[in-house]
C-alpha cells in the first residue's frame, strides 16, 4: 500500500526535495517499482480518460433529447401542456414508457445476445511475453503467436515430437482465436489432465477462465455457465476480476433459448 | 452557468480545466458549435448519427489538449473544434474503408493545428484500447479512484463524501481498488504497453 502511496505523491509532487531524491533513488535500482510506476501512470490515465468520456457521454445525450429541431433542422416550438391537466396523464405515459422500455429491453436482449457477442464482451488478449529461458523453436513460436501469425503457431507445433505444457498452451489459444473452440478444448483437456499428475500445474488459471469462454464457442452454455461462475467466485484467480454479472446474465440467457 | 458566463473563450478554457465548471463549458461548446460541427460531417457523406460519435470524441479530445496545454486560445475555440473533427471523420471514414467517399472538400484547409490534432488523436486511440477496463472493477472502487484521482479530492474531503468509518478503512480500499485496477492492467499487458509507449513517444 505503500509503495502506491509513495508514486502517488512522487507523481503529484507532494514529496519533499528529500523523499524525491530517495524515491527516485528506489526507483532507479528497483525494476519492480518502475514496473509498478508504470502501471500506477497508465491506471491514472485511464481512470481521467474514462471520466471526461462519461461528462462528455452526460452532455451529449442532454443536448441531443433536449434539441428541438425537425427534418429542415429549424426550431420547432415545444409547447408546455397544462400541468394540472395531465397529470395524471403524464404519470401513467411515463409508467407505461418505462414497462415498454423493460420489455423492449428484454426482447432485444433476448433476441441480440449471441455466443460471439458474450465472447467479444469478455475475452481478454493473452500475452506470452513473460516466458523465459527456452529453446530457439519455442522462441519463433512465441514470435508467430506475438504476431498474431496463428496458423503458424499451429503448423509449427505440429512439427514438435515432444510438446509441453507452454506449447499445448499456445495452440490451443491459437485455435481459441482462430475460433476453433473445439481444438482448443482438446489441448486445454491434455495440460488439465498432465497438472493432475504434476507438482507443478501449469496455466491453471489461464485455462479454468479461456476453456470456459472456448465452451460457450462451441455452444455447451450450462456447463460455461457453471464454470464461469465457479471462476467469478475464486478470489486468488486473477481472471475473475474480468467476469461481470452481466456476462453471466447473458449466458443464462444464451442458455435459456 | 449561461452563455453570458461564458464572455470569451480563454473564459471557456479556464473552466474546462476544473472538474465542477467542466460539465458547464462542455455545455456551452455544445450549443454554440454542434451545428457548424454535426455540419462538416454531414457534407462529407456522413449521417447525423455519425455526427453524434465523431462530436463526442472531438470534445474528448480538445478536453485533452486543453488540459495538457497543448491548445491554451492561440487561435478560436471554433477553429481548433474544426480541426478535431475534420481528422475524426477522415479518420473514421478511411478506417472503414470507404475512400470512395468524397473526402476532397477537405483539402485545402490544413492549419496550422494539424500536427498537433494528429499527435493528440493517436494518443486518444491508444486510451480507447484499454480504458474499457476501468469499467470492469466495481461501482465503489470507481467512486473512490474518480475522486481520488479525477477530482484529486483529498482522502479527507473523500471521507466526508462517503460512508467510510475512517480514513485509515479508506485508504486500505482505495488500496485495494488501485490494486484490481492495475492487475487487469497486468493481464493486457501488450495493451498497456502499447498505450504507454504511445504517450512517451507523444510527450
Amino acid at each position: 500500500m505503500e509503495q502506491i502511496e509513495k508514486i502517488d505523491n512522487y507523481l503529484s509532487g507532494k514529496l519533499s526535495t528529500e523523499e524525491r531524491l530517495q524515491y527516485e533513488n528506489e526507483l532507479a535500482q528497483q525494476q519492480e517499482l518502475r514496473d509498478l510506476q508504470e502501471k500506477v501512470i497508465v491506471a491514472k490515465e485511464i481512470i481521467v480518460s474514462a471520466n471526461i468520456r462519461k461528462t462528455v457521454s452526460e452532455v451529449h445525450q442532454k443536448f441531443i433529447s433536449e434539441r428541438p429541431i425537425n427534418s429542415n433542422n429549424q426550431t420547432i416550438e415545444v409547447r408546455k401542456p397544462q400541468e394540472k391537466q395531465i397529470f395524471l396523464n403524464n404519470f401513467v405515459r411515463i409508467a407505461a414508457s418505462f414497462v415498454l422500455l423493460l420489455a423492449g429491453f428484454a426482447i432485444y436482449q433476448y433476441v441480440s445476445i449471441s455466443p460471439q457477442s458474450i465472447l467479444a464482451d469478455a475475452t481478454v488478449e493473452y500475452n506470452p511475453s513473460m516466458f523465459r529461458g527456452s529453446n530457439n523453436h519455442l522462441q519463433t513460436i512465441r514470435s508467430f503467436y506475438k504476431a498474431k501469425d496463428y496458423t503458424a503457431v499451429i503448423a509449427e507445433i505440429g512439427k514438435e515430437q515432444n510438446r509441453d505444457s507452454e506449447m499445448l498452451f499456445l495452440r490451443a489459444m491459437s485455435n481459441f482465436s482462430l475460433k476453433n473452440y473445439q481444438e482448443s478444448l482438446k489441448d486445454f483437456g491434455t495440460i488439465r489432465q498432465q497438472n493432475a499428475s504434476s507438482l507443478k500445474p501449469s496455466y491453471v488459471y489461464e485455462i479454468e477462465y479461456y476453456e470456459s469462454l472456448a465452451l460457450i464457442g462451441t455452444e455447451q452454455y450450462a456447463t460455461a455457465l457453471e464454470k464461469l461462475e465457479a471462476l467469478k467466485a475464486n478470489n486468488q484467480n486473477p481472471y475473475s476480476k474480468l467476469i461481470s454479472d452481466w456476462d453471466l446474465f447473458k449466458l443464462k440467457i444464451l442458455k435459456s433459448k | 452557468m449561461t452563455k453570458k458566463e461564458f464572455d470569451s473563450d480563454l473564459m471557456v478554457l479556464q473552466a474546462m480545466k476544473t472538474e465542477n465548471s467542466l460539465n458547464a463549458a462542455i455545455s456551452f461548446l455544445y450549443k454554440i458549435h454542434y451545428d457548424m460541427l454535426e455540419n462538416i460531417v454531414k457534407v462529407n457523406s456522413g449521417n447525423v448519427m455519425d455526427a453524434q460519435d465523431v462530436i463526442q470524441e472531438t470534445m474528448i479530445t480538445f478536453i485533452e489538449m486543453v488540459r495538457e496545454n497543448k491548445f491554451r486560445g492561440e487561435s478560436s475555440i471554433k477553429s481548433i473544434l474544426y480541426t478535431i473533427t475534420k481528422n475524426i471523420w477522415i479518420s473514421k471514414i478511411r478506417k472503414t474503408k470507404q475512400e470512395n467517399l468524397r473526402i476532397d472538400k477537405y483539402g485545402a484547409e490544413n492549419n496550422e493545428f494539424e500536427e498537433d490534432v494528429s499527435i493528440q488523436l493517436q494518443k486518444r486511440e491508444a486510451k480507447t484500447l484499454i480504458e474499457g477496463v476501468f469499467n470492469k472493477i466495481g461501482e465503489s472502487c470507481k467512486k473512490i479512484l474518480t475522486m481520488f484521482y479525477y477530482e484529486e479530492l483529498s482522502f479527507k474531503d473523500i471521507l466526508e463524501k462517503t460512508d467510510y468509518e475512517n480514513e485509515q478503512v479508506l485508504r486500505n480500499k482505495k488500496y485495494k481498488c488501485m490494486k484490481s485496477l492495475t492487475d487487469l492492467i497486468e493481464l493486457s499487458p501488450i495493451t498497456a504497453k502499447i498505450f504507454k509507449n504511445s504517450l512517451d513517444e507523444l510527450k
